[in-house]
């Protein structure tokens, strides 16, 4: 690891890697898939960079379009992360580019706020730096337009601004300065030269060769991923501008020839190349591994084993042995929770109705023994009285009920029953004759369970006269109330 | 796994940035109004005007047997706790849903948790719940009810619902910018939900195996949670609290470790989305 306090930015072998999609429904199969092996579709936008930056010191970077410039900014201020390498920062970073992080919507005092607070800023902080934003930002008025109706130089004042007095450690711009008007520009760069004296870190880029020279200390030149030179300013930007004369001189196809070029050795750049790099930098360093040295399948072995680790860390989200055995574990607990829940509900239900069916029976079946027993009584005293229909259930209350209107009824139908009963006291044979054969079977069988439904509860066995469906539901919230008391 | 308890972490930590976030936000919305930030409590309100109406007094006696009161205002209590829940999940999930997707341009150009973003949205929505929930309690009280004895559930279920409709959020989000005809699938889903939730409709009551399933859901559990912690016990919760429990953290856990990891897998390239 490195570790070196005095520096700002360390940034040791820094690779970017992005990926060039074939099409958004392959990379969610990709994604989807845990342990993919997916086809080499990479871009190298950094092909392993090394710098480092003191505190004070302005950094300009130049180079072309598409040199990785702005991808060197964003994993410097965190934003996305290296694929390979060491990055390390010491304080914090902020971040501007044209017009970015600026809600369009809202005017540009509501920006600020909107800004500093998603910044960490408390409240009171953002009342206090408020005023000393809008004056410096020079945009008077307009601060309380909305930030759409603003001109690209008006957004960059803005940005700039808010940056400015967010009192980073570390300043990074990307081409913000290009856009502002000339006085503005000098009042930028008195607000850096004040950061440089304080001890802080600006990081930008630009396209301006003269901006460039006016402020930074030192130049990297980026080029095709790669870090072409690194220097104190009145070296490199010499060589920088005469490169760039020379490649603008160049005729149009040459010009074309090379930058393909360039951008295929992006493309065919592989972790095996750093493998490679990183062997080399240890066989130059003070002790190298002396079997390193001398044998050369060692360092073939030392670069497969290097490239795979870094294949490994290239492609580090991935979906773990151990995080897809918890989701398959969850997903079956779920399944299995539900599985028997659902299970033992049905089977509840299928009790009650058997529960319901028994009393129903027991009940009839106790009448029948009781108008039985009264019949023989009878038979003894009187021996013929016309017969009549006998209706087991008065139907008209069986329907819809509260529980409270059951227990009434329960009592009302004991009371109906017996008054038919001593109605139809001389019941005679055609309710014995058609009755008892077809209900003796079910009078034993279910006997035993009958008799512990009926002596429970009255309220279940009144309501379980009533045929089938029409009373299921109060058949269950009865068998609820029941359980619960 | 640990990552997906980190981000849970990460909310707890940049707990002060979510609510300073919250209330910029109110401000913003709400600024411009002529009645400012009463429409936080007047919105909810007319939201559920509607079902005040048709079922509050249209369809009372269908979803209230063994009620102890006559009064309408007991149901309407009963039914503005599921309300105050399930309005809330829903304004939460579908505005954290979307709200990864809607900040990205300025996210991806400045240091900032981005998983934070669903709590923020999250919390705006909180509003809902507290003005629904008063009103419901009031309804229950001028009815002359008391509160369930199981109140102190009610600190549970909050936190439950927290927990469940930042997973769910956070899981969406990732999914909402990779493939946004996925809103039409998550809209459905939630216009479903509330009458699968029993919101309106007492699903404790419905004894059969369409009732059975849909109690195991995590909406449900949510919704009749609340109301058991808040309206009166529930029976039929309290027999499968059991199973609708394991369910219900499986489940969150699940959409929070998948969520997690599409989050983070895609948090370096949702530059590219934007």
């Amino acid at each position: 690891m490195i570790d070196d306090e005095e520096m700002k930015i360390v940034t040791k072998n820094v690779t970017k890697k992005f990926e060039l999609e074939s099409s958004k429904k392959k990379h969610i199969k990709e994604l989807l898939t845990p342990f993919r092996k997916k086809e080499d579709n990479s871009f190298w936008s950094l092909k392993g960079v090394t710098f480092d930056v003191k505190p004070g010191e302005a950094v300009g970077v130049v180079g072309l379009n598409g040199s990785g410039k702005s991808t060197l900014l964003n994993i410097v201020s965190g934003i996305y992360p290296q694929t390979t390498g060491e990055v390390q920062i010491n304080g914090d970073t902020s971040i501007i580019s044209i017009g970015a992080g600026l809600k369009e919507n809202l005017s540009g005092r509501d920006n600020i706020d909107f800004k500093l607070l998603m910044m960490g800023f408390t409240n009171a902080q953002v009342k206090e730096t408020m005023p000393s934003i809008i004056e410096f930002s020079e945009l008077g008025e307009f601060i309380d337009q909305p930030v759409k109706t603003y001109s690209s130089g008006m957004k960059s004042k803005l940005g700039f601004s808010i940056m400015a007095h967010t009192d980073p450690d570390i300043m990074i711009i990307d081409e913000a300065l290009s856009v502002g008007d000339s006085t503005f520009a000098s009042k930028s760069f008195d607000k850096i030269r004040e950061f440089k004296k304080q001890g802080k870190t600006i990081f930008f880029v630009s396209h301006s060769n003269n901006q460039i020279k006016e402020i930074a200390d030192t130049v990297l030149w980026m080029h095709y991923g790669e870090l072409r030179e690194n220097g104190p300013a009145d070296v490199v930007m010499p060589h920088y501008i005469r490169w760039q004369k020379e490649f603008n001189a160049l005729p149009r196809k040459k010009r074309e020839k090379y930058m393909s070029q360039r951008k295929k050795l992006q493309r065919d750049f592989s972790v095996q190349d750093i493998a490679e790099a990183e062997l080399r930098e240890t066989l130059e360093g003070p002790n190298p591994d002396p079997t390193l040295v001398e044998s050369r399948k060692a360092r073939a072995e030392f670069v497969t084993k290097e490239s795979k680790k870094l294949n490994k860390r290239s492609n580090p989200h991935r979906l773990g042995w151990v995080n897809l055995a918890i989701i398959f574990a969850l997903i079956f607990t779920i399944g299995y929770t539900a599985y028997t829940t659902v299970h033992s509900a049905e089977a509840q239900r299928i009790e009650v109705k058997q529960k319901k069916e028994a009393s129903r029976k027991a009940k009839i079946a106790n009448e029948k023994k009781a108008s039985e027993k009264r019949k023989s009584k009878k038979e003894k005293r009187e021996s013929s009285v016309i017969t009549s229909e006998y209706s087991p259930v008065p139907e008209s209350q069986i329907t819809n009920e509260t529980p409270a209107s059951i227990l009434q009824d329960a009592g009302n139908q004991e009371d109906a029953g017996n008054q038919e009963d001593a109605g139809n006291q001389g019941d005679t044979g055609n309710q014995s004759i058609a009755g008892n054969p077809a209900n003796a079977g079910n009078q034993a069988n279910t006997g035993s369970q009958a008799n512990v439904g009926g002596q429970t509860d009255s309220g279940n066995q009144t309501d379980s006269q009533a045929p089938g469906d029409a009373t299921d539901v109060q058949g269950t919230t009865d068998a609820d109330s029941n359980g619960v008391n | 796994m640990i990552n997906a308890l980190k981000i849970l972490w990460e909310q707890v930590t940049n707990l002060p940035l979510i609510i300073r976030m919250v209330k910029f936000g109110d401000q913003n919305t709400y600024g411009s109004f002529i009645l400012g930030q009463t429409w936080k409590i007047v919105n909810p309100i007319l939201q559920v005007t509607a079902y005040f109406l048709v079922f509050g007094l249209g369809f009372r006696q269908v979803t209230m047997p063994g009620a102890p009161t006559s009064s309408p205002l007991y149901y309407l209590a009963w039914m503005m706790f599921g309300m105050a829940i399930w309005r809330f999940m829903n304004e939460a999930i579908m505005n954290g849903s979307s709200s990864i997707k809607r900040q990205l341009k300025i996210v991806t150009k400045m240091k900032f948790p981005m998983s934070v973003l669903p709590s923020i949205s999250i919390g705006t929505s909180i509003w809902t719940l507290i003005v629904l929930t008063v009103l419901g309690l009031a309804f229950l009280f001028i009815s002359g009810q008391p509160i369930s004895s199981h109140w102190p559930w009610v600190i549970y279920y909050l936190i439950a619902t927290l927990i469940f409709v930042y997973s769910f959020a956070l899981f969406n989000s990732t999914i909402l910018i990779i493939i946004p005809d996925y809103i039409s699938i998550l809209r459905l889903v939630m216009s479903m939900g509330m009458w699968f939730a029993g919101v309106i409709f007492n699903l404790g009551q419905m004894n059969n195996l369409v009732g059975d399933i849909l109690r195991l859901t995590p909406f449900y559990y949510l919704v009749a949670g609340y109301r058991d912690a808040l309206f009166a016990p529930d029976p039929v919760l309290a027999r499968e609290f059991t199973s609708t429990t394991i369910i219900f953290w499986c489940s969150v856990l699940l959409l929070l470790i998948v969520g997690t990891y599409l989050h983070r897998s895609f948090k370096d390239i949702f530059v590219e989305y934007k």
